[in-house]
């Protein structure tokens, strides 16, 4: 168990002193923070969980928004729950990859873990990384969770590629900061999608209606 | 707690676990013998980060961040003598960024880092990065290639597929966000930052 | 927040009362060896039964609980009673039981030696319970095949009967996680055992 401190210890270190200069090496100057940190990393990954979330959570905190200690240790705290939930909803055994996406869609508020489940049990054999980030992105966008969710599963029983989603999204966002509502930019850009998607699945080349070209790669 | 903790077969499983073996005295004796004869060292384990809060950064720990500041020393000291960014081939990739991403556990990963290009306008600043949770928000570890008419800063980064979170640090110092990109509120630190959303080809 | 009924028959100390008073631990804690062996007597049974369940080779579990208390014993002039003493002690044993089963390689699906489970179960401690071999293999059998960190939990709530609340500081892990790991196992023990209940 020492050896697993040693390495978190590192790990966590190893982040604190990825420095953005030379100047000032960010690190973490409370020993409590510091141990109580190594302490949660030892078992999110003991859990069997990716652990680099939280890595990646505490860097942040300490290169961006320059947070206390008991805030970076509650952050790391609130990450590893939600990669435990996150798991567990997109159970059986999702990858690494997975947990982390439906990790991240948790911290959207409104993202519930049924979303996920949701998401999961319209692409059991795929990964969800995708569509869980582009439902993760309309929710933040002000799209009621519900209402991403079935857009998306709607989208994954389309055959829309991941780039599709991804642009489905990248468009949405386009069109808020234009000052769009959300709803309505979602509709809009659901039904151009539509229009090159198959109604049931299939290939959006497949289905493509003459004078129309298929945006983006076939389905996977 | 849920129905199934009045259920019965779980009473029982939990009765018969709950059965102590008897007492035994020999191994009780070889315990406290051991336990007589073990070496007193400093503490060497995180059994004591629980008792002795205040006192946490155990010998483990500490050597750890020792041994990273050594190893970052190394990484900085080519910082220092570098004049000038390394110009980043635009084919290329930032091996670290990938380093940071997923770990393979239970089913096999099927995805790949996919190339994404960042740009970030800004005629004024020495030096641009891009720092995300792709990169672990390392400023040093991507640095952004002036571009030819001095207006823009540009890079491509392998980025695994899912949606992440970003911005720039201008000159080191300034964490800035992406002008083109949504943001989003970090719901643990308050905090926002640029979202990209990565799609699989 | 449980229903009164379980809290009475899960969430009470399951043991007979062990009383290790602060004047033992100081005593222990300035080197005095029969103070410890006093500690070691009380919780013995406890750290044997925990580790036996905990460890993927329960051959190991007097070996990790003679660790265990090593380490105490050497940690013990640091102590400082801002936790329960008990707490502390599981946290070394749960540390040690964690590292044995990161570090011990399964050759194959574990199979169980009937005979050697069967020896190495204790004697009933409640007068009048009949005692039912062929149950408590399926029991520890199917115990056996809860993931380590859903089964570590299960043990130290169910079993041991420490609370959200100590687990969380004992572990780290926040309490939603922590119940969500004690369900897990406990619906999958339900799901095993229904059959051989018949």
């Amino acid at each position: 168990m020492s050896r697993r401190a040693f390495t978190a210890g590192l790990a966590i270190s190893m982040f604190a002193f990825g420095a953005i200069g030379a100047q000032s090496a960010p690190r973490i100057a409370d020993p409590d923070a510091n141990a109580q940190l190594t302490s949660i990393v030892s078992a999110t990954r003991d859990a069997g969980l990716p652990i680099e979330p939280i890595l990646s959570k505490v860097q942040y905190a300490i290169v961006v928004a320059h947070a206390p200690g008991p805030r970076i240790v509650a952050a790391a705290r609130a990450i590893a729950s939600r990669l435990e939930i996150a798991r567990d909803a997109l159970a059986p055994q999702p990858n690494a990859l997975d947990i982390t996406a439906g990790a991240d869609a948790l911290g959207v508020p409104g993202v519930e873990p049924k979303e996920l489940r949701t998401v999961r049990a319209a692409s059991p054999k795929q990964s969800v990384a995708v569509p869980l980030g582009v439902l993760a992105q309309l929710v933040s966008n002000g799209v009621t969770p519900s209402k991403a969710t079935a857009s998306v599963i709607d989208l994954i029983k389309r055959g829309a590629s991941p780039d599709q989603m991804v642009a489905l999204g990248n468009n949405v966002n386009s069109d808020v900061a234009s000052g769009e509502g959300a709803t309505k930019a979602l509709d809009v850009r659901m039904r151009g999608l539509n229009a090159v998607l198959a109604p049931g699945g299939g290939s959006a080349a497949a289905a493509a209606a003459p004078g129309l070209s298929s945006s983006g790669p076939k389905k996977p | 707690m849920t129905n199934s903790d009045n259920d019965p077969v779980l009473r029982r499983a939990i009765d018969d676990l709950r059965r102590l073996p008897p007492l035994d005295s020999e191994a009780v004796r070889r315990v406290v013998s051991a336990a007589a004869v073990a070496r007193v060292s400093p503490a060497e384990d995180d059994d004591m980060i629980v008792a002795r809060p205040r006192r946490s950064l155990t010998v483990w720990t500490v050597a750890g961040i020792a041994a990273a500041a050594a190893i970052v020393g190394f990484t900085l000291h080519g910082v220092w003598t570098s004049h000038s960014p390394a110009p980043v081939n635009v084919a290329s990739s930032a091996p670290a960024a990938t380093k940071l991403q997923t770990v393979d556990r239970g089913r096999e990963n099927d995805a790949l880092p996919v190339p994404q290009q960042f740009v970030f306008e800004n005629a004024r600043a020495h030096r641009v990065s891009i720092v995300g949770d792709f990169n672990g928000w390392g400023a040093s570890k991507t640095p952004m290639v002036h571009t030819p008419d001095g207006t823009s800063w540009s890079v491509i980064v392998p980025v695994m597929p899912g949606r992440h979170i970003y911005g720039f640090m201008v000159d080191d110092s300034v964490f800035t966000l992406d002008p083109r990109a949504p943001k989003s509120r970090d719901v643990d630190l308050g905090t926002e930052g640029s979202v990209v959303i990565v799609g699989r080809p | 927040m449980y229903p009164r009924h379980l809290t009475t028959r899960f969430l009470q100390r399951p043991d007979p009362a062990v009383s290790i008073d602060s004047t033992t631990i100081s005593r222990a804690k300035l080197g005095d060896i029969d103070a410890f062996t006093a500690i070691v007597e009380a919780y013995h049974q406890r750290c044997l039964r925990f580790a036996r369940s905990m460890l993927r080779n329960p051959d190991d579990a007097e070996d990790m609980v003679q660790e265990a208390f090593v380490r105490l014993y050497r940690a013990l002039p640091r102590y400082e009673e801002r936790y329960r003493f008990e707490s502390w002690l599981f946290q070394i044993l749960g540390n040690c039981c964690r590292t044995a089963n990161t570090t011990f390689r399964r050759v194959e699906a574990r199979t169980v030696d009937d005979e050697s489970v069967v020896e190495r179960m204790p004697s009933s401690d409640m007068p009048g319970r009949q005692f039912d071999e062929e149950w408590s293999v399926a029991v520890r059998s199917a115990l056996a095949e809860v993931p380590d960190y859903n089964r570590e939990i299960f043990l130290l709530h169910y079993i041991e009967g420490f609370s959200y609340d100590e687990i969380e500081r004992m572990t780290g892990v926040r309490q939603s996680a922590l119940k969500m790991r004690v369900k897990r196992a406990s619906d999958f023990l339900r799901r095993r055992l229904a059959p051989a209940r018949k």
